[in-house]
């Protein structure tokens, strides 16, 4: 049964998301560093689980948390607020919140409870797997990382996954792969014996959330942690789903976050004889950036609905997220010129904010990609 | 079918053409990049090329490095390195520097500006580094003042020649005071904090100038300050020797691109600089510093162009390198679409800039045009560029995120482009904007 929330019941949890924002994630941006005192974030998250903020194995509410399957625009409202102060933070709650919305949805209720954190390996290569065969329902290989069967008779995974967003200290990966015709899922401990984790540092932005690759080589599986079925395909339909309109509500945050910082900086800083915020040039600058915010809000508002998954969503979605990321790369350019030099330096945390708007833009298919797929699923639509 | 598009294709349909009509053809397999060099003088070829060399060879390696680690580079090596080879001393004709003396006399900074973009293509960060040293140099040349030339310029010139240059930077930029030196109204309204109070022999200098590029490394700074409590008008150049007593520097800031160049914080505390250190006339500097601006303006466009060319260029490797399905990414025609157009915007963008350097003397106009049209380009395609690439764009050692953040810096300094499109209504506003229509 899907829960129903109240408007009131809505407004006080974005309310609980911007005091932890303002309070705990204000405060880890510590100016000293780049990208905040990336060491603290456990902490923090340990904090927001407390809260219930952080969707997992436990916490059926938060960020993607399967009691809020009837409110998509719950978690991205959520997450734009988290964005608002630190996107690589945001990006932590969506991804870990999309793990265990997708292992409860392959197996409600979840088989396995003993982990904390969980990622999704999806990616193969430079871009998305192509999931044509699942929509179509053809048979056509839809990952190279395959299940074997070992001498012994056991389940053995083979291949690497790239691109993996994890939290630090991650526990455990869900891994979509191959099994014969089929798609299918497993989960693995962070420790499986085989398999190698490869950080991918450094990076442009969202520092806060880890990049991985994954190499397995033939990691045994249990039994128990295998998911296959029609669902497998649903599953990785609703991750990419998620992924998309997760992206693009922290896209949507950070550049709000953006905007608000540079209305302020215009309000303070004095050149040409009066604040900047008097002169056209900054004006246009501010009301492009708050259009472009506006316009990619306008986008992300829709009725989202994560049970019927269908060619047409998706397409959707996809849209979205190529959309609004682009609206909000340049809302953060125009605002982050709004401070002259002072927004290139790291103090201002307007560069951070530049820097991890646009790393979300070319994350999980890249605008050109995507392009590609919306033009290839409207002809099915 | 296949035999008949290959019959079709240009080099082979000409063959059927007479003599003269297929000498009319240019189907020559050459990149964008030899045919624009083919166009250049012979010395303006010659820079070009050793450029491009200097830059895959010295630059190219330590270019990662140099970005993550800037602290670690040695960024004094690597000057005189460049400075042996000539490039720090393209600013004057032998036999005070090292540019050829008739592409000299048709275009101050042409030679200048060839080398900008090639080093830029691997590293806009060392790119930096390397070209502040001639916008410190540039306000002693545009003094037009023989005397300065004689005590100052022809001894720096001299000394960019050979493997330990007198590195240079330029100082204008005050905490209070950003767009307000680079803009004729806000020049008016200026909070200046930097004062030169007269004494026996010479004046004092104090206050701060901040986001000196190479601030920390130079050895001297060609810094602009106002004569007592008199206004922006009263701006003067003055030489200040590192090495002069009051004379520190501060902060360094942490920036998000072109980091193998400080941008650093300049504390001047009653430092006596001598009357023969005034650059120029007294209260000449602002014209000075406006005029400095028109010149360097351009190279900022190039150095744009060539960092943008260096993400195109990464763009092209990985879209040779990589499949969608069982085609390689370039064989798509929405990606040849996609690189079609970086080539074009770079292109008009390179035009620009060349077009904007064929005179002796810079104009504010044109300057200010292109920098604002060449580093808005460059920005757009190498947002492109991180759109092909994807995932792949954003890992730091692939250079293509840096391109990107290094090119974001060209829109801002050298007066943000706001207020460099300020700067050509200006310029063109008695001869075309407001004046009498024929
Ligand atoms: C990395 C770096 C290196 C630099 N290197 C040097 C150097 O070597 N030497 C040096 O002297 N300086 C240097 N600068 C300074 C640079 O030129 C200034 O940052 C730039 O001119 C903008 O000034 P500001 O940062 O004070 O911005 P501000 O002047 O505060 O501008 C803030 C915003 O207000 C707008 N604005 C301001 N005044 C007006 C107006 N009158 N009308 C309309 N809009 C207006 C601007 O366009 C901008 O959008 C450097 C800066 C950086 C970031």
């Amino acid at each position: 049964m899907e829960i129903q929330l109240s408007q009131e019941e809505i407004s006080e949890f974005a309310g609980l998301a911007g005091k932890f924002a303002q309070s705990s994630l204000r405060s880890y941006l510590n100016p000293e560093f780049s990208d905040g005192e990336i060491e603290r974030l456990p902490q923090i998250l340990e904090e927001a689980r407390k809260t219930g903020l952080l969707a997992d194995a436990e916490n059926s509410y938060g960020v993607w948390g399967f009691d809020l399957n009837a409110h998509p625009d719950v978690s991205l409202k959520l997450l734009t607020i988290l964005a608002e102060v630190c996107g690589g933070a945001a990006m932590c709650f969506h991804q870990n919140g999309l793990a265990f919305n997708i292992l409860h949805f392959l197996s409600s209720p979840p088989s396995e409870l003993s982990f904390r954190t969980v990622a999704v390996a999806l990616q193969e290569s430079h871009t998305i797997p192509h999931v044509e065969s699942i929509l179509k329902n053809t048979s056509a290989p839809v990952f190279e990382t395959q299940v074997v069967r070992g001498e012994n008779g056991q389940w053995l995974l083979r291949g690497a996954k790239r691109f993996v967003y994890s939290l630090p200290g991650n526990e455990a990966y869900l891994v979509f792969v191959q099994d014969g015709d089929e798609p299918a899922a497993a989960l693995l401990p962070a420790d499986s014996p085989g398999m190698k984790i490869k950080p991918l540092e450094p990076r442009l932005g969202l520092a806060a959330c880890r990049v991985e690759y994954l190499i397995l080589e033939d990691v045994l599986l249990e039994e128990n942690r295998i998911f296959r079925g029609k669902e497998v395909g649903a599953a990785l339909l609703r991750t990419l789903f998620i992924q998309w309109l997760g992206i693009s509500a922290i896209a949507v945050g950070i550049g709000r976050g953006a905007l608000k910082a540079a209305g302020k900086y215009a309000g303070e800083r004095y050149q040409g004889g009066t604040t900047i915020e008097n002169h056209p040039a900054v004006q246009r600058l501010l009301s492009g950036s708050e259009e472009n915010i506006v316009s990619a809000e306008a986008q992300l508002n829709q009725k989202w609905r994560l049970d019927a998954m269908d060619t047409n969503s998706l397409r959707k979605a996809a849209t979205t997220k190529r959309s609004v990321t682009r609206l909000c790369t340049q809302a953060v350019s125009d605002a982050l010129q709004c401070f002259g030099g002072y927004g290139y330096m790291e103090d201002y945390g307007m560069e951070k904010r530049f820097r991890d708007v646009h790393t979300l833009k070319a994350m999980v298919g890249s605008p050109f990609y995507l392009q590609r797929l919306i033009h290839h699923w409207g002809g099915e639509a | 079918m296949d035999e008949l598009v290959e019959r079709l294709k240009m080099p082979n349909a000409a063959q059927r053409m007479n003599t003269l009509g297929r000498w009319l053809v240019d189907a020559e397999p050459l990149t964008i990049w030899e045919r624009d060099t083919r166009l250049l003088s012979r010395a303006g070829r010659k820079w070009r090329r050793r450029a491009l060399e200097f830059s895959r060879r010295f630059i190219r390696p330590v270019a990662v490095e140099a970005d993550l680690h800037h602290h670690e580079f040695d960024r004094r090596a690597f000057i005189n390195k460049a400075a042996k080879r000539g490039f720090l001393s393209l600013l004057m004709p032998a036999p005070f520097g090292r540019a050829n003396l008739r592409a000299y006399l048709r275009s101050t900074i042409f030679q200048v500006i060839l080398i900008a973009e090639e080093f830029c293509t691997e590293s806009g960060g060392i790119g930096l580094l390397l070209l502040v040293h001639y916008l410190g140099i540039a306000p002693i040349l545009l003094s037009g003042h023989f005397p300065s030339y004689i005590r100052h310029l022809i001894p720096l010139q001299l000394k960019s020649m050979t493997d330990n240059p007198t590195l240079m930077a330029f100082a204008i930029t005050e905490p209070s005071a950003g767009s307000d030196v680079e803009e004729t109204e806000g020049g008016a309204t200026a909070r200046l904090v930097t004062t030169a109070k007269k004494t026996t022999g010479g004046y004092l200098l104090n206050g701060r100038k901040v986001f000196i590029s190479n601030g920390q490394l130079a050895d001297k700074i060609t810094v602009f300050a106002k004569l007592g409590g008199e206004a922006l008008d009263s701006w003067t150049c003055f030489l200040v020797d590192k090495k002069m007593d009051g004379f520190s520097v501060g902060r360094q800031e942490r920036k998000m691109g072109q980091r193998p160049s400080d941008a650093s914080e300049i504390i001047l505390e009653d430092v006596f600089v001598p009357n023969k250190n005034i650059i120029g006339k007294l209260r000449g500097g602002w014209a000075l510093n406006r005029n400095v601006l028109n010149y360097s303006r351009p190279a900022i466009g190039a150095m744009a162009v060539g960092m943008a060319r260096g993400a195109f260029e990464k763009t092209l490797h990985f879209c040779r390198e990589t499949f969608l399905g069982d085609k390689r990414l370039i064989d798509y025609q929405d990606v040849q679409l996609e690189l079609a157009d970086m080539f074009t915007q770079l292109w008009a963008a390179r035009s620009m800039v060349w077009h904007s350097c064929r005179t002796l003397r810079s104009n504010q106009a044109a300057a200010a045009a292109t920098k604002v049209f060449a580093t808005d380009t460059a920005y757009a395609v190498c947002n492109k560029a991180m759109d092909l690439m994807g995932d792949h764009s954003y890992i730091r050692t692939g250079g293509v995120e840096r391109a990107l953040r290094d090119v974001r810096l060209t829109q801002i300094y050298e007066g943000t482009n706001q207020i460099n499109r300020l700067a050509l209504i200006e310029q063109q506003w008695e001869a075309e904007i407001e004046g009498s229509e024929e």
